[in-house]
């Protein structure tokens, strides 16, 4: 049983030859130009200005945790959308729609906390 | 749709948890945060009615008798325990949030949310054989947990416990999934009776047969899966989060995370274990099987025990202390599980219940003492004694408890733990634990001789009643249920024999 994982071992073996050979090569041969350029984070391009540890406003991070979840509330709700008339023929319609309003409604509440929280002003 | 109600009622507690905390939330904001001691009060009554449903779960269910509810959620009466033991934990938390004297009163609705959060999270992961949903309990319990640790946002402390417990959780968390997704490869599901006993669907073998066939990959989903359990119960090597955490978040929280979140994690890893490797009228493999990881376990109870002990030995902080003892105790608890016996079992769950009494009772000491000196170094302990005499021996109580002397019940419950690990040839694990119980009488007894055994003071008034009414309830207990303990006994042996486990194990001598 053990040896069908013989192949994987050998994929890893080649994968890091392979990464470490390629590095270990150009270092050996490679030529070697030293300058300031060098030095950049890219080589081409615009001039980098400033650090990258910049501060930004905590309200990008909000509205991306926002954006999620609401994202995965119209992820559950189209798949339901579908289905619902699947379920009202099966006589099950009404208990899925309540479930269904029992989940919006738990978003809901989430919602109104943020926005009483100020979480939704941009100006602050 | 009568179906549907009746399953609707078997989850009737996690329902009332989920109803009571959108309550609380909403109720926060219409009054705008002015009102935290209703909400409290709010609080306390929900948690008071899913305790009294609990309770009637408890008397509906057999003493085996398991249902399910859609197929997720299975009731037991080890789940009802846990969950009956959590839900009244979380009042002594929020009461303790209620009188912290250096907690603002205002604008803390959330507090309790995150609490409520947390318990539901609890509730669900103490009460399911499925993988998948214990995930999910657990993370929104861990989740609930990093936020609470970082809950006084002005303060550096709370913010780095925040951290830190948030970087050990995520890692912990995907290496317990990707145990998860190996089990679920090997044996084609992810509900844990099925693993354990091989079921119809998917494939017709046990994860015990798949032992059989291929011992590595098994052991290795195993081990990374009881990585994730590690973590929330702080057991070496996943105990590094501990003291900081423990020192850096509120002391109610801390109390929540000491108590009610790592009995949680040890209930999940007892029903893992439980339903894998102890599982009634299967052959002699898992009998190896068993024993390995049983011999395994017994040497992580032995390393978390002495780490955690030598460790608390230098604290100087009663905080840290705590939380080194806390690491400790996992590993008195996990010797019950390494004996991997029934008895062994319900010696654990004695163990765990006694261990929620007489620490809730130490950290709410820790909050009277940081209410009065706005400090938790154990050097300004000193003379606490005179000054404070009723919570100074009450606090005697829970540190004679923790050290494990009678006629306390935490005594009772290592010499329950004890007498099944000399019953199961685990004498070698029992020496360590005794030289560790002698070890731990030195941490304990520093904290006693600090409280008393300096110049008397004078007596000064009590300004914290309501706190020290709570401390001395809870070191009545303590003491109480040490002396007349057969009823917390008969109910701590009730509990995984839900589990189905069968008591065959022991070696033949």
């Amino acid at each position: 049983m053990l040896t069908s994982y013989g192949p994987i071992l050998v994929l890893i073996a080649v994968v890091l030859a392979f990464a470490v050979g390629n590095i270990i090569i150009s270092e050996l041969f490679g030529k070697k130009t030293i300058s300031i350029a060098k030095g950049d984070p890219y080589e081409c391009g615009s001039r980098p200005v400033g650090g990258a540890r910049l501060r930004l406003s905590i309200h990008f991070y909000l509205v991306a945790v926002l954006f999620i979840l609401f994202d995965v509330e119209s992820l559950l709700l189209i798949p339901w959308a579908v289905a619902a008339r699947g379920f009202a023929g099966a006589g099950v319609g009404g208990v899925v729609f309540a479930e269904v309003l029992g989940f919006v409604a738990v978003l809901g509440v989430g919602l109104a906390y943020v926005w009483r929280k100020g979480g939704l002003r941009w100006d602050r | 749709m009568n179906d549907y109600l009746v399953q609707l009622g078997r989850i009737a507690p996690e329902a009332v948890l989920t109803v009571l905390a959108l309550v609380i939330l909403t109720w926060d904001l219409v009054t705008k945060g002015r009102d935290c001691r209703r909400l409290a009060y709010g609080t306390l009554a929900g948690l008071g009615l899913v305790v009294w449903l609990l309770c009637g779960q408890w008397a509906s269910l057999g003493e085996t008798g398991a249902v399910s509810a859609f197929g997720m959620v299975t009731v037991d009466r080890f789940g009802t325990f846990f969950k009956l033991f959590t839900a009244l934990a979380l009042m002594v938390v929020v009461l303790l949030v209620l009188f912290d004297r250096r907690e603002r009163k205002h604008g803390i609705g959330e507090y309790y949310f995150l609490l409520i959060g947390a318990a539901i999270g609890i509730f669900f992961m103490v009460s399911t054989n499925n993988l998948l949903l214990l995930m999910l309990g657990l993370e929104l319990l861990s989740l609930a947990s990093y936020s609470l640790a970082g809950f006084h946002k002005g303060s550096q402390r709370s913010a780095e416990a925040s951290l830190k417990y948030i970087v050990f959780g995520g890692l912990s968390a995907g290496i317990m999934l990707y145990g998860i997704s190996l089990l679920y490869g090997l044996t084609g599901t992810i509900d844990l009776s099925v693993m354990g006993r091989g079921g119809e669907g998917g494939y017709p073998v046990g994860l015990v047969a798949q032992f059989a066939v291929s011992p590595i990959p098994v052991a290795v989903a195993v081990v990374l899966v009881l990585a994730g359990f590690a973590y929330k119960a702080s057991i070496v090597p996943f105990h590094f989060w501990t003291p900081d955490v423990y020192e850096g978040a509120p002391t109610p929280v801390t109390t929540f995370l000491a108590v009610a979140s790592k009995a949680a994690g040890f209930a999940a890893l007892l029903r893992f274990v439980g339903a894998l490797f102890l599982v009634d009228g299967v052959q002699e493999a898992v009998h190896a099987y068993g024993a390995r990881i049983g011999l395994l376990l017994a040497i992580l109870s032995a390393v978390t025990m002495t780490l955690g002990n030598l460790s608390a030995m230098r604290q100087r902080s009663l905080k840290r202390l705590l939380a080194y003892s806390s690491i400790a105790h996992a590993g008195y608890v996990l010797m019950g599980l390494a004996v991997m016996t029934e008895a062994g079992f319900s010696a654990s769950v004695f163990y765990l219940a006694a261990y929620y009494f007489m620490n809730l009772g130490a950290f709410a000491f820790l909050l009277y003492f940081e209410g009065e000196t706005n400090s938790d170094e154990i050097d300004s302990l000193k003379g606490m004694g005179w000054r404070h005499p009723v919570v100074a021996w009450a606090m005697v109580a829970f540190l004679v408890s923790l050290a494990g002397l009678p006629p306390t019940v935490g005594f009772y419950g290592k010499l329950l733990l004890f007498y099944e690990g000399v019953d199961a040839g685990l004498g070698w694990l029992v020496f360590i634990a005794a030289l560790n119980s002698v070890i731990s009488l030195f941490y304990y007894f520093r904290v006693a001789k600090a409280l008393f055994l300096t110049e008397p003071v004078e007596r000064v008034p009590n300004r914290q009643p309501a706190l020290t009414g709570l401390i001395v309830g809870l070191s009545v207990l303590t003491v109480v249920t040490g002396i007349f303990n057969s009823a917390l006994q008969r109910w701590s042996g009730e509990a995984p024999r839900a589990l189905g486990i069968s008591d065959q194990l022991e070696e033949p001598h």
